[in-house]
């Protein structure tokens, strides 16, 4: 696994100081803020789509054993078998449990967070199947061995000098001299390699985004096809999912899947969305003859009936990751879950224990993800009751008591005020000159530094009330 | 095992149901009438009166689009190529011309679909691509190459150019996703503006079938495969077809 530092101060500084991470970031802005924007705009019900889609969630989530027995029934009547798993070794188990007794040795494996939530990848490893992730993304971060840096673009953090390295040495039987530049080049090279793993597969396993209680279907979204051909190839299939992902009838998943992909990634609607509602029948030569699905609780279930409810509405779109300032500059890593930004800051520590509660700090609270959120989660809400569960305690610098005590003596502040700002304000003129400067230098690795005026605000608003314009900014 | 797990399950179960007996309490209290499963139906029609989803889904359209229109322009957006065929005859030959113009082997696999082979009856057979009905075939045929393969839509939704394919021997899943250039038949009638509508027509088709249930699993497809996990840069083909073509007729 990667070295991961123990404290999200210094992820967070080593995120910043990366240069090839901060220009792989520089993608997201425009990759996903401008195209949900564009995606929403053209659907002018979006609004009313997502009150229902809290509705859906509010009404399943409320009365949830009415509707986890009504998936298992039709599931069942269907051919397929519910797993539940309370902890994730209880899934982990279960799982392994299912692959052995079909013999299996190569596992094709779709995208799933639940199964990143309880490293499924690595164990069934160590445990000696040949476990494939089959979603692009996925499979470039388990060739670095690395988690995901964000819950639907895993592999965000990726630049393609580095996907280069990691093909050319695990995929030592091709040719070394083959050109491997573009992203075409990539790809074309994933699917050759992934393809037979496909074909050779005993076991396939996805994740949902949802799970249907009428009809006992598991829906998987994707834009590559390859949940599709996990499912579609192998003997037997395994879907690891958690009981929110459940919603009482087809027509409310509809609803959910007009919010999920044009908040995703701006897409109106993904590639690839497939239904599954049990084994093959009998007239049918492929498709899975076994069809499993295990529940992950993991914490949820204790999350009913607190304050944090509401955050069983979240479909993992991630669209509070891609508008959140941190997260835009820090990436996902540097949160050290797999859950990151908003939503991991708020889940992290339901499901990993409260070391995971300082992430509510690497947030500047700007309220983005509340209104971005398609199911309406109050994120900033939620992380602010982790962050009162950890308060830190305010040691002030020697600097803060100086200014503090100039503070309390307004006409000694003033004076020194007028005297100092036309002498900063030259200095600040030049940014290369500003960033060198003591006090800021720290403050303005990550930053513009900011250019200030000539004189105070004070003056400048005494001015204003003596009938005089304001101060203009000089320089601009 | 199943001892164990039925312990597991009762007490997962009896802990969901504390939390629901505790939700619903609070519910009751905060609106007054809490929506209960008994009466979701009657919700989701209601909800349905007020969202209108056939005038959402074709929102920013012109008075003279129609639900093809819209279906084939979402389609374009997502590359990919649709053609429409009023006569039926030139179907198969259309892409026998199609395959030659990439230098593809002039062989498509599909399932055992009556209307596949109605096509294949009424079209002149020298102008039509080799058709190989491999509903039977098992995978070791597929390590060597990738296939091209055709398919029939049981319906389509405009509102994001979608097409709902459903699994059985007419049309097996796994060609959809396996087949390199893939092509899909739509007729004319099966187009609808949005998914409810599109699902209403697969419940009809299957009840005329004789089965009373949806079918096992129901793909929707709105494009070739595609990634962005490079770079974020949009690259098509990730594993499932590299084209995608849509005949209309």
């Amino acid at each position: 696994m990667q070295d991961i530092e123990k404290t999200l101060k210094k992820r967070a500084h080593l995120a910043l100081g990366d240069e090839k991470l901060q220009s792989a970031l520089s993608v997201i802005p425009e990759g996903f803020v401008n195209k949900r924007r564009k995606a929403i705009a053209a659907r002018p019900d979006f609004r009313a789509l997502s009150d229902a889609a809290v509705e859906i969630k509010n009404h399943t989530l409320s009365n949830i054993s009415h509707y986890v027995s009504k998936f298992e029934t039709a599931l069942n009547e269907a051919g397929g078998k519910l797993h539940f798993a309370e902890t994730g070794d209880d899934a982990r188990q279960i799982i392994k449990h299912i692959c052995q007794q079909n013999g299996a040795r190569t596992i094709a494996k779709g995208k799933s967070m639940v199964g990143e939530e309880i490293h499924l990848t690595p164990f069934l490893t160590e445990e000696g199947f040949d476990c494939i992730e089959t979603d692009l993304g996925e499979y470039l971060i388990q060739l670095r061995e690395e988690l995901p840096s964000h819950i639907v673009a895993p592999a965000v953090h990726l630049t393609r000098g580095d996907i280069r390295g990691d093909f050319m040495a695990a995929h030592g039987e091709l040719d070394r001299d083959r050109q491997l530049d573009t992203p075409e080049d990539f790809v074309r090279e994933a699917r050759g390699i992934l393809r037979q793993k496909f074909l050779n597969a005993d076991v396939g396993i996805t994740g949902a985004n949802f799970l249907i209680a009428e009809s006992g279907m598991s829906v998987i979204v994707t834009n590559e096809g390859n949940g599709d051909l996990c499912h579609a190839l192998p003997k037997t299939h395994i879907v690891i999912t958690s009981f929110e992902k459940l919603v009482p009838t087809m027509a409310d998943a509809m609803i959910m899947l007009r919010l999920l992909a044009r908040s995703a990634t701006g897409q109106p609607i993904s590639t690839y969305t497939s239904f599954t509602g049990g084994p093959k029948l009998r007239r049918s030569q492929q498709g899975a003859a076994e069809f499993h699905v295990v529940l992950l609780d993991n914490g949820r279930s204790r999350m009913l009936r607190s304050e944090f409810h509401e955050m069983l509405r979240c479909i993992r779109c991630g669209a509070c990751l891609n508008h959140c300032p941190v997260y835009q500059n820090l990436g996902g890593h540097a949160y050290g879950s797999v859950y990151p930004g908003p939503m991991g800051a708020v889940l992290s520590p339901q499901f990993f224990g409260s070391g995971m509660k300082e992430l509510a700090s690497a947030s500047s609270f700007c309220g983005r993800c509340n209104e971005v959120c398609p199911v309406q989660i109050p994120l900033t809400r939620l992380m602010r009751r982790w962050r009162e569960e950890t308060p830190q305690k305010f040691v002030p610098k020697l600097t803060m008591k100086i200014w503090a005590a100039l503070a309390a003596r307004p006409a000694l502040y003033n004076a020194l005020l007028r005297a100092a700002l036309p002498l900063a304000a030259g200095l600040t003129r030049t940014p290369a000159l500003a960033n060198k400067l003591p006090g800021l230098a720290a403050w303005a690795r990550h930053r513009s530094a900011p250019q200030l005026s000539k004189r105070s605000f004070q003056q400048q608003w005494a001015n204003s009330r003596k009938g005089g314009r304001p101060d203009e900014q000089e320089g601009q | 095992m199943s001892r164990k797990g039925n312990d597991k399950r009762t007490a997962f179960m009896a802990n969901l149901s504390d939390a629901e007996t505790a939700l619903r309490r609070l519910k009751a209290l905060e609106e007054g009438t809490p929506l209960t499963p008994a009466n979701w139906p009657d919700h989701l029609q209601r909800r349905a009166d007020n969202l209108n989803l056939p005038a959402a889904g074709m929102a920013a359209e012109g008075p003279e689009a129609t639900p093809l229109t819209r279906l084939r322009e979402f389609l374009e957006s997502q590359s990919t190529l649709v053609v429409e065929k009023d006569d039926e005859r030139e179907i198969l030959p259309f892409i026998s011309e199609k395959q030659e113009e990439k230098a593809q082997p002039n062989q498509l696999l599909h399932g055992d679909n009556p209307e596949i082979a109605r096509l294949q009856a009424l079209s002149d057979e020298a102008a039509s691509p080799a058709l190989e009905n491999v509903s039977e075939a098992p995978l070791s045929e597929f390590h060597q190459g990738e296939p091209n393969c055709l398919a029939t839509a049981a319906a389509a939704a405009a509102e994001s150019g979608t097409l709902f394919l459903v699994s059985g021997p007419e049309n097996p899943t796994h060609l959809n996703y396996l087949a390199r250039r893939h092509f899909i038949l739509l007729r004319r009638e099966s187009i609808f503006i949005t998914y409810e509508q599109a699902l209403e027509e697969i419940a009809g088709q299957q009840a005329a079938l004789g089965e009373a249930k949806l079918p096992r699993s129901i793909n929707m497809i709105s494009g070739p495969s595609r990634t962005a996990d490079i770079e974020q840069t949009l690259t098509l083909g990730a594993h499932g077809p590299i084209e995608l073509t849509v005949i209309i007729y």
